[in-house]
């Protein structure tokens, strides 16, 4: 890329976050995700007061909701309650709580219809009372998404959204658009092939208890889709492996180390095709 | 008779049980008008007897202990009357002995502070004012005194009888808050408007309506108080009338809020209204006083300015949430906007309930007890055969109402999963974690044995599985969003 046209985007992009600044007047308040890696991979080095942050699920079970969450907690200590818009009545507070949110620093709301969804997320979004709002949806518009980002806007709230990840192409009006993919990890819990081929039960128990005591370890990859105010090329390839701590509920950047070492017994059942993205990356 | 008794106390209420047995009458703070407590109790009994009235006259720490000690005296019942009052008024005041006399007519029992619990202990069940159902069960099982029901942990009353009776409890021994139901409420303010003409017109009926509303809070400002209840009545040109009633987290004053509340409810009932309205009627049903002026006047601004100012913001944004639950509750309803408590039982879809916002029993953003009853023991069993770990992941963030039937692969009969298909899907799992074993008490009718396991496909997604122990089948119970 030749380097006047660079210098003009960047101009114009600095010219653009002063007209923005000005109309937000929360900007430059953030609190942290719990997380110092991925406060860098946000735009505002942390979930900024007054936007919106999208973390796309690229399946089920993959996290994404709880990396929202526990990135929700720190906003709450300082400003209020979660609320969270719980539409299709899944939401489980006992894993809240695990995850180091208490009772009563929540509260859930029932919306049946889409309608009443974004109507109160609208309404929770634009309540100066409220530390952060989560939702996690697939059925929201993109007229909503504009909508629910000026509620945050004018009330300094911090909203984070969960969606599924068919929705990465849609026009994003969020501050951030996180994907969440899921990655298979390597400790912790019963390695279920090893303790197949083993033909006796007992060295099967054996295996299962030694795997079981390292630490229970859940991995993610989160990458940075979209940041506003950056070109698609600027962000391309910000990403981030993370694990979870079952122990602590921290989350931190994988060790590479770990993450390199070679499989102690290679799974029968798995081919070379198990080979991690990044791994290949590296070879 | 209520209204009679008002010269004993300004709070007189009828109970709220059907037939209504007993009044109540809040007597924090009265008994150095009379000359102590005894001399109260005395009092009101002779005032009755002037009258020609048999009462029973308990007066304790909470209704439920005053109610239980009026109806435990004798076994045929004259009419009741029970004092309350609150203790921490009566802090300074030295402790009497229970003072107890009968002299035909009236029988008179007063419990000093403090003395609540073992005042109960020898009273039969009956007292605690709980069904008759439940009074058979305890019966049944041998359980004749609240003594007895002390003695047992909380938890295991709370899994083995109805709600009912560990409120009662909590509410005897001052645990649970309970307020006594004034019987006349201060004059409720009210605001009327009759249309010249009857109206279709949207900015009429919310120009009427806000003027009311001006008037209405002008009623109650010099009070002190705010609206905690409002009723709306309209009425159209052929007489069809439309109620409303709307109940708010915080009582509020603003002329603005009750207005958005009323109208929000007004557009979702709209299809109600289909005729010009001739008049519209506004009633408070009930007050509080409201809280956050009290701060603005008394906060001394100049000396901790700082503070003041993080006091005001902070006094700001809990308003700001009271608008905001008022809002969600007054669309979506009550029910739907609400904080989970988490119940100690280990049957995953029985550990919490939620208790609604508006008209719940709490009201404050952070009851401070709630911490310590998480930490009571989980009912039922829990055993964990895989040495898996009760860490912040242990429990799946989207839990299915139902659990979903699930076909599973595993070797050995009772071993671990290694597939299973679900929506189409084949998963196959790379990691697992369990069985955590679930008991559940067989008191609770079908009992649920269940063999949990945390899995991890090979795609890294992670499922909560059990296994039913009875038939073997395997389910899908939630997913690590």
């Amino acid at each position: 890329m030749s380097s006047p046209r660079s210098q003009i985007v960047a101009q114009l992009q600095q010219a653009l976050r002063r007209c923005e600044g000005a109309r937000r007047p929360h900007a430059g308040r953030r609190t942290s995700t719990g997380c110092p890696e991925l406060d860098r991979l946000l735009p505002e080095g942390g979930l900024g007061r007054g936007t919106l942050v999208e973390w796309l699920a690229a399946a089920s079970g993959s996290g994404a909701l709880w990396l929202a969450l526990t990135a929700a907690r720190e906003a709450c200590r300082e400003h209020g309650p979660l609320v969270v818009v719980d539409g299709e009545r899944t939401f489980y507070p006992p894993a809240a709580a695990r995850a180091g949110l208490e009772p009563e620093e929540l509260i859930v709301v029932h919306a049946g219809n889409a309608r009443d969804e974004s109507w109160a997320l609208d309404q929770a979004l634009r309540s100066a009372g409220v530390g952060a709002v989560l939702c996690s949806t697939r059925r929201l518009n993109q007229a909503a998404g504009r909508r629910l980002q000026l509620a945050a806007e004018t009330s300094g709230g911090l909203g984070l959204l969960v969606r599924p990840a068919s929705v990465r192409d849609e026009p994003c009006w969020a501050e951030a658009r996180l994907l969440v993919e899921p990655l298979a990890g390597e400790h912790g819990g019963a390695a279920v092939a090893a303790a197949n081929v083993s033909d006796s039960p007992l060295q099967a128990r054996r295996l299962r208890h030694n795997a079981s005591e390292t630490v229970t370890l859940r991995r993610v990859r989160v990458e940075l889709l979209r940041a506003r105010g950056s070109l698609t090329e600027q962000i391309a390839g910000r990403r981030l492996e993370l694990e979870i701590d079952d122990e602590t509920g921290f989350v931190r950047v994988a060790d590479r180390l770990v993450a390199t070492a070679p499989r102690a017994e290679p799974k029968p059942h798995e081919s070379t095709r198990s080979v991690a993205p990044h791994r290949r990356a590296r070879a | 008779m209520a209204a009679w008794c008002e010269q004993f106390s300004p709070a007189v209420g009828v109970e709220a049980a059907e037939p209504p047995e007993c009044l109540l009458l809040d007597v924090t703070g009265l008994a150095s008008l009379f000359h102590g407590e005894t001399a109260l109790a005395e009092h009101v009994r002779r005032e009755f007897l002037r009258r020609g009235w048999q009462v029973r006259i308990a007066l304790a720490d909470t209704i439920g202990a005053a109610w239980a000690l009026a109806h435990a005296m004798t076994d045929d019942p004259p009419g009741r009357l029970s004092l309350r009052e609150s203790s921490a008024t009566f802090a300074e005041r030295k402790a009497t002995m229970a003072h107890s006399y009968l002299d035909g007519e009236a029988l008179v029992l007063v419990v000093p502070p403090g003395k609540n619990t073992p005042a109960l202990a020898p009273l039969p069940v009956e007292a605690l004012r709980v069904s008759a159902d439940c009074v058979r069960t305890l019966r049944e099982l041998g359980l004749r005194c609240i003594g007895q029901l002390f003695a047992f942990p909380r938890a295991s009353l709370a899994a083995r009888f109805a709600p009912e009776l560990l409120l009662r409890l909590d509410q005897a021994t001052g645990e649970v808050a309970e307020v006594i139901p004034v019987d006349h409420p201060p004059p409720a303010a009210r605001a009327e408007w009759t249309f010249e003409s009857p109206t279709d017109r949207p900015e009429m009926l919310r120009w009427a309506l806000d003027q009311q509303l001006e008037q209405l809070v002008s009623q109650l400002s010099p009070r002190r108080q705010g609206a905690q209840a409002l009723q709306c009545h309209l009425r159209g040109h052929t007489g069809r009338a439309v109620d409303l009633s709307i109940d708010l987290f915080r009582p509020s004053a603003s002329p603005r809020h009750l207005g958005e509340l009323i109208w929000m409810r007004l557009e979702s009932a709209g299809q109600k209204i289909s005729e010009p309205i001739a008049s519209l009627s506004l009633a408070v049903t009930a007050t509080a006083p409201l809280a956050e002026h009290q701060q603005e006047l008394f906060g001394d601004t100049e000396r901790h300015g700082v503070r003041s100012l993080q006091n005001a913001s902070a006094e700001n944004s809990s308003r700001q949430l009271a608008l905001l639950i008022d809002r969600l509750s007054n669309r979506l309803g009550r029910a739907a906007v609400a904080r989970p408590r988490l119940l100690p039982e280990a049957q995953p879809e029985f550990a919490w309930r939620y208790e609604a916002l508006i008209g719940g029993v709490t009201r404050s953003i952070k009851p401070a007890r709630s911490k310590k009853r998480r930490r009571t023991t989980d009912q039922g069993d829990r055993q964990t055969v895989g040495g898996f770990v009760d860490g912040c992941l242990s429990r799946p963030l989207s839990l299915a109402s139902q659990p979903g039937p699930l076909r599973v692969m595993s070797v050995v009969p009772d071993g671990p999963p290694l597939a299973f298909f679900h929506a189409g899907e084949e998963h196959r799992i790379h990691r697992v974690w369990g069985p955590e074993r679930i008991h559940t008490g067989w008191w609770r009718g079908r009992s649920a044995r269940r063999d949990y396991y945390r899995v991890e496909t090979t795609a890294g997604r992670w499922f909560w599985l059990f296994r039913q122990l009875s038939d073997g089948r395997w389910f899908l119970h939630g997913v690590f969003e």
